[in-house]
């Protein structure tokens, strides 16, 4: 079991985003959390890598609580955690290569140039764009900018990727490339992946389970199949499109 | 929750900067320092500003000269024109010109380019990559514009007096080293020194507001004009404020 | 790589741009405010300072020599101002130099003037030396003085208006402007000036023995003359005319200087001759002075032709033939 979520409550004000929700991930599985949009998927995995505090609970990586952690500690976990950003997140001012660098800077990981240099080629080539190396983001278009953006999520080789709506906004066949690299990316690092969605054919290329987010619980969990047979009315909406 | 009192709403932005900015000088003295980006920044906010500055102390200083020499004439102290041309310059309109301009471009600058890094997860996606975003584009950013306001000031006031002294040759005739002479003459260390120390201050008010403006930024591209906006409006102000602060310190000091 | 270097070099190039400039400007207001040279200190005790205060300046004959340091009150009726001086300065300025408040411009800053006073001290000025003072000149002062000297001016500018305006409308003398030889004609002035004092002087003798003859005398003629009043007339006559070859001598010593002096054209005169007016004067005196001589010699005359006189005259002639 990589990640173990007991009991997590996050809200912001008065707003219960989630409660008291639960979520296993164990070592290679793919787990997709299906939800409406502000049903706080994307709150679930910030809180996962530490980016937004949760109210209460434990988030288990690798059986180490996430919350309480110190900046180095935390940071730490991290590396270990790959998180690719629904916008991709791409720094704007640096080129391909210097955000592929991005995440080596850590003081703590000493590389030699020449290393950081296969490293990146390493990645770009996982992604298919070994070109565009000393290309801006802003040249580049919304499929390949995502595929860089893999990319610098794979570059330090993550035990686990968490995937916030990776096909949202791209055309279908664009998308079903990304959720084809994501299966690849799966097979030939052995990662696991943690993937919110509410883009069925995506989770249904990319997911070994589903997690239904529903009134801030995990409501039902279960395969691809399994959950599309569910008849509870509250599932049922995701599959009715 | 959103339609609060206005002077709830201005009073909690007042808090929400003073934490940031005790939050800055935090990470400004635990920790490494990201210099390599520092010295990006001071570039792209010190000599990318350098031209617009420039240009702006050029004009203010000639025509601060053609419209102070009417009045001087009838006071028969056309002579004084380079004294008294170089005292308001150095010590109220370039340190306040120059600072107003890097609001505008510096501070509506760094607010759009935070806030949209904000509104496309960068600043998450950095922090995830293990770079403290409050150090990597605050601090550096910040630290910047302190250290270069400054300068610009002081390389605007270089340009603003070579206007001044074209100024005084329009109508009159005053030789370049007579001119440098009366402004050295006039200006005092009282002069100069509280004109360039408020200069840092400015600086601090432009990168503080513009990082915390686009730090803060909402969610959707209308947060960021609006961040951008607002750190300009408010830096502004600030600068005036600050501005008023500064002489009334240094007419107690009685650096006048 | 290469982008940054030279983003680095631009950089380097804007702050170290902006460090000279601040750099030259500490400076040289450093200098103008003599901070960074060596220097003594001498201090000066005024009644009254206006208003002089610390870091004004100092000038030595009008030349900023340093600073004033501190300006404090001594007694009820002293403040003592101490003074930064440059050390280069030191050997100009003396133990007996004067120093007074004054001001910059009419409503410029204040500042201390050290002045050199004639035949004072040659000791040089040492650290720590007191110097006299002068009593600071004040602005109202100063401009009521002008107020009247201005009054002056306007009485004198008139006089002076209509004065020219006489020269010019006279045309004798604007010709007499032309004339370049008025030294020649002054000199010529002069000897005829002087040839009527020797007269003068022969004839006031001459005149005092006719007396005494007169006095001596049993002609009827001399007793017509022992009037004394008559007499005492007469000899009063003699003692004026005594005077007046007298200032005549003065007059033709003194219009001799002239002469030469106009001749080497140096001083006032030499430029004043120049000028048309004084020419102008100078022509019409000396043609008085010439016509007075001329008066003189007239009178003298008159006086041998004279019936009392023709006989003594005649005397005296016969005499000088033998």
């Amino acid at each position: 079991m990589v990640i173990e979520i007991k009991d997590l409550n996050k809200g912001f004000g008065d707003n219960k985003v989630l409660i008291n929700f639960d979520l296993n991930l164990y070592k290679g599985e793919s787990v997709a959390v299906l939800g409406k949009s502000g049903s706080g998927k994307s709150v679930l995995i910030k809180c996962i890598v530490g980016l937004m505090q949760a109210d209460s609970g434990s988030i288990k990586v690798f059986g180490k609580d996430m919350i309480g952690l110190n900046a180095e500690e935390l940071d730490q976990a991290r590396v270990r955690i790959g998180f690719l950003f629904q916008s991709n997140a791409l720094y704007d001012s640096m080129t391909v290569r210097e955000n592929l660098e991005f995440p080596l800077r850590r003081h703590w990981i000493e590389k030699t140039p020449e290393e950081v240099e296969a490293m990146i080629k390493e990645a770009l080539t996982n992604v298919g764009l070994p070109d565009t190396i000393d290309m801006m983001p802003s040249e580049l278009s919304g499929g390949m900018r995502k595929r860089i953006s893999i990319a610098r999520t794979l570059i330090l080789k993550p035990d686990i990727i968490l995937y916030d709506e990776p096909t949202t906004g791209l055309d279908p066949i664009t998308a079903k490339g990304i959720s084809q690299l994501m299966v690849d990316v799966q097979k030939k690092y052995n990662t696991s992946s943690l993937i919110i969605s509410h883009d069925l054919n995506c989770i249904k290329i990319t997911a070994d389970k589903l997690v239904m987010l529903i009134d801030g619980k995990n409501y039902a969990q279960g395969t691809y199949e399994e959950m599309k047979e569910n008849k509870d009315k509250k599932v049922k909406e995701f599959f009715e499109i | 929750m959103i339609n609060k009192p206005a002077l709830i709403r201005f009073l909690e932005e007042a808090g929400d900067i003073t934490r940031f900015t005790l939050r800055f000088f935090r990470e400004l003295f635990h920790g490494r320092f990201e210099f390599n980006e520092l010295l990006r920044q001071s570039f792209f906010i010190g000599y990318k500003s350098l031209g617009l500055v420039g240009l702006t102390a050029f004009i203010m200083g000639l025509v601060i000269t053609i419209q102070s020499r009417p009045t001087l004439v009838e006071f028969g102290a056309e002579a004084w024109l380079p004294k008294m041309v170089s005292i308001s310059l150095i010590r109220e309109i370039v340190p306040v010109i120059t600072a107003l301009i890097c609001a505008g471009k510096i501070g509506s600058g760094i607010g759009a380019e935070l806030g949209s890094m904000r509104v496309t997860e960068q600043i998450d996606a950095m922090e995830v990559s293990g770079t403290n975003p409050m150090k990597y584009l605050v601090v550096t950013r910040v630290v910047a514009a302190v250290l270069t306001i400054p300068l610009l000031a002081l390389l605007a006031d270089a340009i603003a007096l070579y206007g001044g002294y074209l100024g005084c040759n329009i109508h009159g005739a005053v030789s370049w080293r007579l001119f440098w002479n009366q402004v050295f003459e006039t200006n005092t260390y009282s002069d100069v020194i509280p004109a360039i120390t408020k200069t840092f201050f400015f600086g601090f008010a432009v990168g503080i507001i513009g990082c915390y403006k686009g730090y803060n930024s909402r969610k959707g591209t209308e947060g960021v004009g609006r961040s951008a906006n607002q750190a300009v409006v408010i830096a502004s102000l600030l600068i005036f404020i600050l501005d008023l602060i500064a002489v009334q310190i240094a007419d107690v000091l009685g650096l006048t | 790589m290469k982008k940054s270097i030279s983003q680095n070099a631009r950089l380097g190039i804007f702050v170290i741009a902006g460090t000279v400039f601040l750099v030259v400007l500490l400076y040289m207001i450093g200098a103008k405010r003599s901070l960074f040279s060596s220097t003594f200190r001498i201090s000066a005790q005024f009644y009254n300072v206006n208003g002089l205060m610390e870091g004004n300046n100092v000038r030595f004959s009008g030349i900023n020599v340093g600073i004033v340091e501190q300006v404090e009150i001594n007694t009820d009726s002293t403040i003592k101002v101490t003074m930064l001086i440059e050390d280069k300065v030191k050997q100009y300025v003396k133990k007996s130099a004067v120093a007074s408040v004054g001001t910059d411009g009419l409503m410029g800053n204040k500042l201390v003037n050290i002045n050199s006073v004639k035949n004072g001290s040659i000791a040089h000025v040492e650290d720590g030396d007191i110097l006299n003072t002068l009593k600071p000149i004040e602005t109202d002062e100063m401009l009521r003085t002008l107020n009247t000297t201005n009054d002056n001016i306007k009485f004198i500018t008139g006089d002076l208006k209509k004065i020219t305006q006489k020269i010019n409308s006279s045309n004798t003398l604007w010709s007499l402007l032309m004339d370049t030889v008025i030294a020649d004609n002054l000199k010529q002035a002069i000897v005829n000036i002087k040839v009527t004092g020797s007269r003068t002087a022969i004839i006031t003798g001459d005149l005092q023995e006719i007396t005494k003859g007169f006095k001596n005398s049993k002609s009827l003629v001399a007793t017509l003359f022992t009037d004394t009043m008559l007499s005492s007339e007469l000899e009063n006559t003699i003692l004026k005319l005594n005077v007046s070859s007298d200032k005549i001598a003065y007059v033709s010593g003194d219009l001799s200087t002239l002469t030469s002096k106009m001749k080497s054209g140096e001083g006032t005169i030499g430029m004043l001759v120049t000028d048309s007016v004084f020419a102008n004067d100078l022509r019409s005196t000396l043609k008085n002075l010439d016509k007075g001589t001329k008066g003189f010699d007239d009178n003298m005359e008159a006086l041998k032709h004279n019936f009392l006189l023709r006989n003594y005259f005649k005397k005296q002639a016969k005499k000088a033939k033998n």
